[in-house]
């Protein structure tokens, strides 16, 4: 039996792929196996990561629960009772995507390490091209989970303002919340890039404080090639993000606290409830 | 050329870090008579230092002057009320410093007694004069974005800047008080002393007036008595979105930052200054930005170009190049943001529109 880390993939699709990918050549992990939500969970599995989307979701957290396993998954869609009883059984903890960007990584490794001092504020804004589909699920949830995974002070008040601006339904989100200390955490999130834009994503953290103001924008990491025709074309040139989601997952199954999973999904909820009644949200 | 008589109300901060250079600079259009500041030791070096005739404790012996042109006030916006009033009824044209007043009410009376008097008024909003603003506002003017559905601006400001501008040029600090910028109770804090500049710009790019605000707001200056920062959402009256997050007590050191981005139906306009700042320094504690050069260099020009253009209109006779109605509707978009704060609700701006006529 090797000391490896014996890891489960659930979900189908280029992301359980390439999850999957990044632990097979991995020297740190073995894989078990990649499995659809709901399948068994292969033998020899000490840990999951679930990477299954919206309606999936709680079928895979069912079967992984009932092979009494941790479990990491992409921050729950739904807020229900039936997510929160989810996140109930055994060791779940959910992740945001976002920490595939080592940069991110980094910043919110410093971050909570307190390397901003007393915090004033954290801003956030994850821009991706218009048109773009699953705005909440796919870019909304992992900004509002990487955020809130900064600090641990609680959250008090919730304000969204959702709007149409770019050709789609609610294709642009503004989220003020307020914690018990007073940080203030201002976020946007929209498929507001146009199709002409450098890149396909534009991601935007900064940290405020007392000590130290800490930014992030891993997605300015751009390959610019001027041509001989006089034009200049910037195309993206991110690493792989599988390989650092998967460290990270890895190392948030030893951090488990039931309570803040479940103030997370109060937290969307919040930013949902507000969006639809058109006023904040007490938390 | 005739060359315009200036009385300055107000040697302070800005007067000092702005309009005093801005005037000396453009020496063969202005001519700087006489300064009055309540503290009469400020007056009097203000104006030594700038070449002016007089000095006074008193602004009202200033505007009794037959021979001054216009005033330039740069004094705390808790008094700009007072102070416009009794220089439009002393037949004085008026330049006044940003923000305009604490309240609509206010800011509406000020234009009323321009009127009455017949006399210019402008409120520096030094942005507007300002070339990164200029440009994108020609930009969207030339239709490169098509409609601005999205107006953003996050700006950032290090303590030290204020240490700096105090011990420089002096905040007033009433006997018994806080500097005024911190003090309850003569400011509302950063809503309006600065970013009242966002809500300036977000409603001049979007071309539309505010519908409603949310915003939150706190104290992180230990010393102070009013937010010092703020970060808050406005709904046009068209839809569109303005969005700023303002933060004016960073560590020593933190560069002057701006992140201005317009969202348009047909592009994008991004002028932020992290990636636009031309002189890094690496060391084996990492990297800092000496200073940002971009934007100080641009504000230096906004004030001149401020000054020079409000002139020409007082000498030509012409419209003034920024109507007081856009600065009295900046005014309410911030001070429904102070309310905003205060209440947690939504707030929502009353219809209004400009009265006929430009003062």
């Amino acid at each position: 039996m090797s000391d490896r880390q014996q890891l489960a993939v659930v979900g189908i699709g280029d992301i359980a792929r390439n999850v999957a990918e990044a632990i097979r050549y991995s020297t740190a992990y073995t894989l078990t196996g990649n499995v659809a939500p709901g399948a068994a969970i292969p033998s020899g599995t000490e840990t999951v990561i679930c990477v299954a989307e919206s309606d999936d979701q709680l079928t895979a957290l069912k079967a992984v629960a009932d092979a009494g396993l941790p479990v990491v998954t992409l921050p729950l869609t739904t807020t229900d009772d039936a997510a929160r009883a989810a996140l109930g059984q055994g060791r779940v903890v959910q992740v945001s995507p976002l920490r595939g960007f080592v940069a991110l990584e980094a910043f919110r490794a410093d971050v909570r390490n307190g390397a901003a001092g007393k915090p004033y504020g954290i801003f956030g804004a994850h821009r991706v091209r218009r048109g773009s589909a699953d705005l909440f699920e796919k870019v909304g949830l992992p900004l509002l989970h990487f955020a809130f995974d900064l600090f641990a002070e609680p959250l008090t008040r919730v304000q969204t303002t959702r709007a149409s601006l770019f050709g789609g339904e609610n294709d642009a989100w503004f989220v003020i919340a307020r914690g018990a200390r007073d940080l203030l955490i201002t976020l946007e999130f929209a498929a507001s890039l146009a199709p002409s834009a450098p890149a396909p994503e534009q991601i935007l953290f900064e940290a405020t404080g007392d000590a130290a103001v800490l930014r992030v924008e891993p997605t300015r990491q751009v390959l610019q090639v001027s041509g001989s025709g006089g034009g200049t074309a910037d195309t993206n040139w991110w690493p792989d993000l599988a390989p650092v989601f998967v460290d990270a997952a890895v190392q948030t199954t030893g951090i488990h606290e039931p309570e803040r999973e479940l103030a997370f999904l109060d937290f969307v909820a919040a930013v949902r409830q507000s969006a639809e009644r058109g006023q904040p949200v007490s938390l | 050329m005739r060359r315009l008589k200036v009385g300055l109300i107000g040697a302070g901060t800005i007067a000092n870090s702005a309009h005093l250079p801005a005037i000396a600079h453009l020496h063969e259009e202005l001519e700087l008579v006489a300064v009055a500041d309540i503290r009469p030791e400020m007056a009097e070096k203000a104006a030594k230092e700038y070449g002016a005739e007089a000095w006074y404790d008193d602004y009202r012996q200033l505007l009794a002057r037959p021979d001054i042109d216009f005033v330039d006030i740069c004094t705390p916006e808790f008094l700009h009320h007072e102070q416009v009033i009794a220089a439009a009824d002393a037949g004085k044209h008026i330049h006044c410093e940003k923000p305009m007043s604490a309240t609509v009410a206010e800011a509406d009376e000020m234009i009323a007694a321009a009127r009455r008097n017949n006399v210019k008024l402008m409120i520096g909003h030094s942005r507007r004069f300002t070339p990164r603003y200029q440009k994108i506002r020609a930009a969207i003017e030339r239709g490169e974005i098509g409609e601005v559905k999205l107006v953003r601006e996050n700006e950032r400001r290090a303590a030290s800047m204020y240490d700096a501008l105090n011990v420089w040029a002096g905040y007033w600090t009433p006997e018994g008080s806080k500097p005024w910028v911190a003090s309850a109770q003569f400011t509302q804090g950063a809503a309006l002393t600065n970013a009242v500049h966002e809500t300036d710009l977000a409603r001049w790019f979007a071309g539309q007036d505010g519908a409603s605000v949310y915003a939150e707001a706190r104290i992180t200056n230990p010393e102070g008595e009013v937010p010092d920062m703020i970060t808050y959402t406005i709904t046009f009256k068209n839809g569109a979105v303005g969005a700023a997050e303002v933060v004016n007590q960073l560590p020593t050191g933190y560069p002057y930052f701006h992140m201005m981005e317009v969202f348009g139906s047909q592009g994008t306009i991004r002028a932020t200054d992290p990636p636009m700042s031309p002189y890094e320094i690496w060391t084996t504690q990492g990297m800092r930005f000496p200073t940002n050069f971009a934007l100080l260099i641009h504000v230096d020009i906004a004030y001149v170009r401020e000054l020079q253009q409000f002139a020409a209109s007082v000498r030509d006779d012409t419209p003034v190049p920024l109507d007081p109605w856009e600065a009295r509707q900046a005014i309410a978009l911030s001070v429904a943001a102070v309310e905003s704060s205060r209440t947690n609700k939504i707030v929502t701006l009353p219809s209004t529109s400009r009265p006929g006529g430009a003062a």
